[in-house]
C-alpha cells in the first residue's frame, strides 16, 4: 500500500483502485469510534470517513486545508462526540492544542472521555455563542473551526473570531443550509453567508460537500 | 491551564447540568419505546398463534383481550370454552416446541407490561414530589411528556398557555389548508377526555391555562396550591359545559 501526503499527519492510502483518507494515529493501537486502522511500515493510520466528518469530506472534494498544521492551536466549536476532533488532534500532534467546545452534556461526556486519553484536547462544556464568559481560560488560536448547526451560526463564528482568532489566523465554518432556513434554496443561503463573511474576512474557498453530506457547505476564511 | 484542569472543569459542569428533568425525559422515552416493543412483540406472537388457531385469532385481534385469554393457554383445548369454539380447527397443527414459543412470547409481553407500569409509577412519583401543582392538574405522564417536548420545566414556565395547549402537535401546526390544532398531549388528561367532542377544544384551553399557572407556581413560588387550583379548574370546566351547546 502506498501513502501520499495531504497535509501534516494526513495521508491518502492507495488500496487498489480506491484511496482512503487517513491520519496518523497518535495513540497507537486505539480506534476512537470504530474506524479501521491500517499499519504501514511501522506507522498506524486511522481511517477518516467523509460521511461522518465534514472536514474529511472537504479533503475528499479536493481541497487541501493546509492552514491546519502540526503544532497550532485550534478552537473547535460544536465538537459533538469528538469524531472529527480526534482527527484534528492527530493533525496538530502533541505540541498542538484543541479547545473543543460542546453545549450538550450528553454528547459532551464522550468528548471528555476522549480528552482523557488525548492530552492535546481541552474540553469545554459550554454554549459556543457565549464563549466570552470563558475568556480567562481561552487564548487566541491559529484556527477556528465551527460546526454548530444553529440558525445564527455565521454570527457566532464572527463573534468568536473577533474574540479568539489571531491576526492572520484561519477559520472554517461548516454551514448546514437546512438549519438556517428550511424553505430557502441552499445555494442562496450559502451565498448570503459568504457575503456576510466577506465583510469581515477574506474568503479562501467555499466547498459544497455533496455527495458526502447533503445541503452542507464549508467555507474557509483568513483573518 | 493544562488539559487536566479543563477536563476537571468539564466533568464538573456536566455533573452539575443533570437535573431531575433529564431523568423524566429518559423515563418517558423508555415508556414510549417499551410500548412500541410490546406492540411489535404482540404482533409477532399473534401471527404465530393465528397460524395455529385462526378461529380464535379472529376473535382475539385486540391486544387486551388476547392477553386475557392467553393467560391460561397451553393448547386449543385450553381456550376453546372461553371463546365458544370447537377444537376442530383449520389451523396448522404446531408442535409442542412451537406452542412453547407462543407461551413464552405471552409471558414476555406480560413482563413488558409490568415493566411499563413500574416506569409509569416512577414517573408519577417523581412528578408528584417535584411538581405537585402540575401533577394535580395534568397527572404525571402528561406533565412528563410536556417537559420532554419543551426541554425543561423552566422552558415550560415561560411558555404562553396557548403553546402548552398545542405542545405535541409540532408536525401539524403549519399544515396548509388545515386549522390550527386545538390540543396536543393535553388531550389525554382526564378532564378533556370527560367532556363531549364539541367542548374538547374549549376544555383543552382551560386546562392549558391552569396547567401554565400550576407550572409557574411549581417553578417560581414552589408552594402547594394544588387543591385550590383543581377546584377552580373543575368549576370553570363545569361552567363551560353549562354554556356549551350540549344539554348535559
Amino acid at each position: 500500500m502506498e501513502t501520499e501526503r495531504v497535509i501534516d499527519n494526513t495521508y491518502w492510502i492507495n488500496r487498489g483502485s480506491r484511496r482512503v483518507l487517513t491520519t496518523i494515529n497518535m495513540q497507537t493501537g486505539k480506534s476512537v469510534y470504530g474506524e479501521r486502522i491500517f499499519k504501514i511500515n511501522g506507522k498506524e493510520y486511522r481511517e477518516w470517513i467523509p460521511s461522518r466528518s465534514k472536514l474529511a469530506a472537504t479533503i475528499y472534494k479536493g481541497f487541501k486545508p493546509d492552514s491546519l498544521k502540526e503544532g497550532i492551536s485550534v478552537l473547535y466549536l460544536g465538537a459533538s462526540t469528538g469524531t472529527t476532533v480526534s482527527h484534528v488532534s492527530d493533525i496538530v500532534g502533541k505540541n498542538g492544542k484543541i479547545y473543543a467546545v460542546e453545549i450538550s452534556e450528553e454528547v459532551g461526556v464522550k468528548l471528555i472521555l476522549l480528552a482523557e486519553t488525548r492530552k492535546n484536547i481541552y474540553p469545554i462544556i459550554y454554549d459556543a455563542a457565549k464563549l466570552e464568559d470563558k475568556r480567562e481560560i481561552l487564548e487566541r488560536c491559529d484556527f477556528i473551526y465551527e460546526d454548530v448547526a444553529q440558525r445564527n451560526q455565521v454570527e457566532i463564528f464572527i463573534k468568536n473570531a473577533n474574540l479568539f482568532l489571531k491576526r492572520g489566523g484561519y477559520g472554517a465554518i461548516a454551514i448546514k443550509a437546512k438549519s438556517i432556513d428550511v424553505l430557502a434554496k441552499p445555494r442562496d443561503i450559502i451565498e448570503k453567508a459568504r457575503e456576510t463573511l466577506s465583510k469581515r474576512f477574506s474568503i479562501i474557498k467555499s466547498i459544497d460537500l455533496y455527495p458526502f453530506q447533503k445541503d452542507h457547505s464549508i467555507i474557509f476564511v483568513k483573518n | 491551564m493544562n488539559n487536566e484542569d479543563f477536563i476537571n472543569r468539564a466533568r464538573k459542569s456536566v455533573k452539575e447540568r443533570w437535573t431531575v428533568d433529564t431523568i423524566i425525559k429518559k423515563l418517558i422515552e423508555m415508556l414510549d419505546q417499551s410500548s412500541k416493543a410490546e406492540n411489535i412483540l404482540f404482533k409477532a406472537v399473534y401471527d404465530l398463534f393465528f397460524l395455529y388457531y385462526p378461529e380464535a385469532g379472529a376473535k382475539l385481534e385486540e391486544k387486551d383481550k388476547f392477553m386475557e385469554i392467553m393467560e391460561g393457554f397451553s393448547n386449543r383445548n385450553s381456550i376453546k370454552d372461553n371463546l365458544d369454539l370447537s377444537e376442530d380447527s383449520m389451523g396448522y397443527d404446531l408442535d409442542k416446541e412451537d406452542i412453547e414459543i407462543i407461551k413464552n412470547g405471552v409471558k414476555e409481553i406480560m413482563n413488558m407490561r409490568s415493566f411499563k407500569e413500574s416506569i409509569e409509577k416512577r414517573i408519577n412519583e417523581i412528578i408528584k414530589e417535584k411538581y405537585p401543582n402540575t401533577y394535580t392538574v395534568l397527572g404525571g405522564v402528561i406533565t412528563a411528556r410536556l417537559i420532554s417536548i419543551a426541554g425543561s420545566i423552566q422552558k415550560l414556565a415561560i411558555m404562553p398557555s396557548s403553546k402548552i395547549q398545542i405542545l405535541g402537535t409540532e408536525n401539524t401546526v403549519f399544515l396548509r389548508g388545515k386549522k390550527t390544532p386545538k390540543y396536543g398531549v393535553i388531550f389525554k388528561t382526564k378532564l378533556v377526555q370527560s367532556v363531549d367532542d364539541d367542548l374538547k377544544g374549549k376544555t383543552a384551553k382551560i386546562v392549558a391555562g391552569y396547567a401554565s399557572l400550576a407550572i409557574k407556581t411549581d417553578v417560581f413560588s414552589k408552594e402547594d396550591k394544588s387543591k385550590d387550583l383543581l377546584r377552580k379548574l373543575e368549576e370553570e370546566v363545569k361552567r363551560a359545559r353549562g354554556n356549551g351547546k350540549s344539554d348535559r
